[in-house]
């Protein structure tokens, strides 16, 4: 794409302000109740975009898109409730830093990494477009499975504290995650006569029960969220001033190659179709946390933490598109979504989108970039007075979040029978926050279980039963490297701390 | 720091995993290897690892006592009573939510909710229950035109939506 034509692609997408800004605010709202995605909201709007001109329909569904990965991140910081399943890491170290006082800093921290990351990745998507496509052909169920078990390796970081319990944990989470018919055949495995269970486990009951339902039921036994008593020592409630923003911008400044390098992680996997934000999030997660000068820091509520899972959660936006627009294969259900409202008008999706419509195809990620620009404005202003949700007593909180997540968990497949699923968890969770089984290890086991399942098969199928096939490909070789090196470096570290030890 | 005491409530979980497990693998008996090899795989690994803390936890146990103690779970004993009574609306929301629909279901639930956990005030949690139940009909019903099931309330709003068009 040439300066010109992003000059006029751009000037272009500022007109259309007037239609960025409520797909934006829409898309906050929509990211932060749980149970609502990106999806389901563009799926009820489609009389709208399909009634509007394509061009404007786009600059509405991508701003609105982008604004669902940034709002989901908000309750999880705050509440502990994911409003997104990319958002559910960003609980691992945001939850704890508003336990701590420091609600506010850790929003802003979100922010600016969803923001900066979901920037990054939009302008490398427009700079390397006709490569990025090729790279999705390149990704094949082989290499989608190594990518896989980089999230899967999470549960054994998590595991570190007590091994045995955190593998229990994420194994009892990947058996949940296949529940449902198998991938091959359609056999029912494990439904206990559900046919609601056909489909395996819905996602976002799952999240809401381990997750909001859980954690409300163990706010039960404290009056605030942050520390204990309004007002007792020690207890630093955020909220009152700028200072915690400023800080997390300062942080955020002199860790930006923290924010470029996740939001890239989310960018490749995102350009992978079925792969989505919950994947990458924990990917960039786990890489953070391999690559840390101090490991054991994750978890507790470290600021990397928050920014690696925002990172990667954003940055998937722009890659979701890719194939869908050089390749006509919807890269996620959104984008699948989107699709419907590009053919309605007529467009033809694929590399020929490129030369005969430039400014529509290009124009897509311009509209984006700018979504992202408006986003820093709408946002930045409002946490110090989000942040503020943890002043409200519990004996309010646990009420409001048990029962209104509840109904939030039948709007995903609209089944009454899913608020009884987010029941059970809810009471599962509790038990494993009350014991020490780690929620994240089981959620971690039903997100990415199933995935990985298929790719798992999938491949063995091409390969006739034959596993040499996992090593059949120089990437997904490299990507084997590169998952030994992970693994390992933590345990080298170790070993030179050991080493160390004596002589200090 | 001194190590927590173990008890059997830490051995809920890891006896749901197992009970589960045996179940998935009983499921998938008659299936092709494509459909349980991956369940059989893990599965096989969790009962390792279940087996492995059951003996863990039980020498522990020997050693400092803790059989059939389950306090873990329900401790703070002041909580007990606001997590069970909260359990219990929540399922009891859940059982009624097709008869009562949306709106009157969660203003029952959240009324009560707030009065299990200690919010002073008829009115004032009268008031709180009415807004969050009227807030959530209009969004889940209303704004984003979810099926949920309706009640009395959903069909009072929409035959005035009907008759005001």
């Amino acid at each position: 794409m040439t300066w010109d034509l992003f000059g006029q692609l751009f000037t272009a997408q500022l007109g259309l302000w007037w239609i960025i800004w409520p797909g934006i605010l829409l898309g906050i709202v929509v990211g932060f109740l749980p149970g609502f995605n990106a999806e389901n909201t563009l799926i009820m709007l489609l009389p709208l975009t399909l009634a509007m001109p394509v061009e404007h329909a786009f600059a509405f569904m991508t701003s609105l898109y982008c604004a669902t990965h940034l709002g989901g991140g908000i309750p999880a910081i705050l509440v502990r409730i994911p409003g997104t399943p990319g958002a559910a890491a960003t609980t691992l170290d945001g939850y704890p830093l508003t336990q701590q006082g420091r609600g506010q800093f850790a929003l802003v921290l979100s922010f600016v990494a969803s923001v900066f990351s979901g920037l990054i990745a939009c302008l490398v998507t427009i700079a390397m477009l006709p490569w990025l496509s090729a790279m999705g052909l390149y990704l094949r169920s082989v290499e989608m499975v190594v990518i896989m078990l980089f999230g899967l390796t999470l549960i054994a970081v998590i595991a570190s504290k007590d091994t045995v319990k955190g593998l229990i944990a994420g194994l009892f989470g990947l058996m949940i995650g296949m529940i449902g018919t198998d991938h091959i055949y359609n056999a029912p495995r494990a439904t206990f006569g559900f046919l609601e269970l056909y489909d395996g486990v819905p996602l976002v009951p799952a999240l809401i029960g381990l997750f909001a339902v859980g954690e409300a039921l163990m706010m039960a036994e404290r009056k605030l969220i942050a520390g204990g008593a309004p007002g007792a020592a020690g207890t630093r409630v955020s909220g009152h001033d700028w200072g915690q923003t400023f800080e997390a911008f300062r942080y955020s400044v002199r860790h930006w190659w923290h924010i470029v390098w996740t939001g890239l992680v989310g960018l490749v996997i995102g350009i992978v179709p079925g792969a989505g934000a919950s994947i990458a999030s924990f990917v960039a997660y786990q890489q953070s946390r391999m690559w840390s000068k101090e490991p054991e820091k994750y978890g507790t509520g470290e600021p990397k933490g928050v920014i690696a899972a925002e990172g990667g959660n954003n940055g998937v936006c722009s890659g979701t598109l890719v194939p869908m627009m050089a390749l006509g294969v919807p890269g996620g259900s959104t984008s699948a979504v989107m699709m419907i409202v590009l053919q309605y008008h007529g467009m033809t999706m694929g590399p020929t989108l490129f030369s005969e419509n430039p400014q529509l195809a290009y124009g897509v990620f311009v509209g984006m970039l700018l979504s992202y620009l408006f986003m820093i404005l709408t946002i930045f202003p409002l946490a110090r007075y989000m942040s503020r949700i943890v002043l409200i007593e519990t004996t309010y909180l646990v009420p409001i979040i048990i029962l209104v997540t509840v109904v939030a968990a039948f709007s995903e497949r609209q089944y009454v029978f899913d608020m009884g699923i987010a029941i059970v968890f809810g009471i599962i969770g509790y038990i494993a926050h009350k014991t020490e089984y780690h929620v994240a290890a089981i959620l971690i086991g039903v997100v990415l279980g199933p995935i990985f399942e298929k790719y798992l098969v999938r491949a063995l199928r091409l390969s006739e039963g034959d596993p040499r096939i996992f090593f059949s490909s120089p990437i997904a070789n490299g990507l084997w490297a590169l998952l030994a090196i992970s693994l390992l470096v933590p345990v080298f570290r170790a070993w030179r701390v050991k080493q160390k030890a004596p002589a200090t | 720091m001194q190590s927590r005491r173990a008890t059997a409530a830490e051995l809920v979980i890891p006896l749901l995993a197992l009970g589960f497990t045996t179940y998935f693998l009983y499921s998938v008996s008659g299936l092709e290897w494509e459909a349980k090899a991956n369940g059989v795989i893990v599965g096989s690994l969790l009962i390792v690892l279940v087996c492995a803390q059951l003996v863990r936890q039980g020498m522990a146990m020997a050693r400092r006592g803790g059989w059939l103690d389950f306090t873990a779970l329900f401790e703070p004993r002041d909580a007990l009573l606001k997590r069970l009574g909260m359990l219990a609306i929540t399922i009891a929301f859940v059982a009624t939510v097709p008869w009562l629909g949306l709106g009157l279901g969660l203003f029952i639930a959240l009324a009560a909710g707030f009065a299990v956990m200690g919010v002073h005030g008829v009115k004032h949690v009268l008031l709180v229950s009415f807004i969050i139940a009227a807030a959530c009909t209009l969004l889940f019903t209303v704004a984003l035109d979810s099926s949920l099931p309706r009640g009395p309330v959903e069909d009072l709003l929409f035959l005035l939506l009907r008759q005001a068009r």
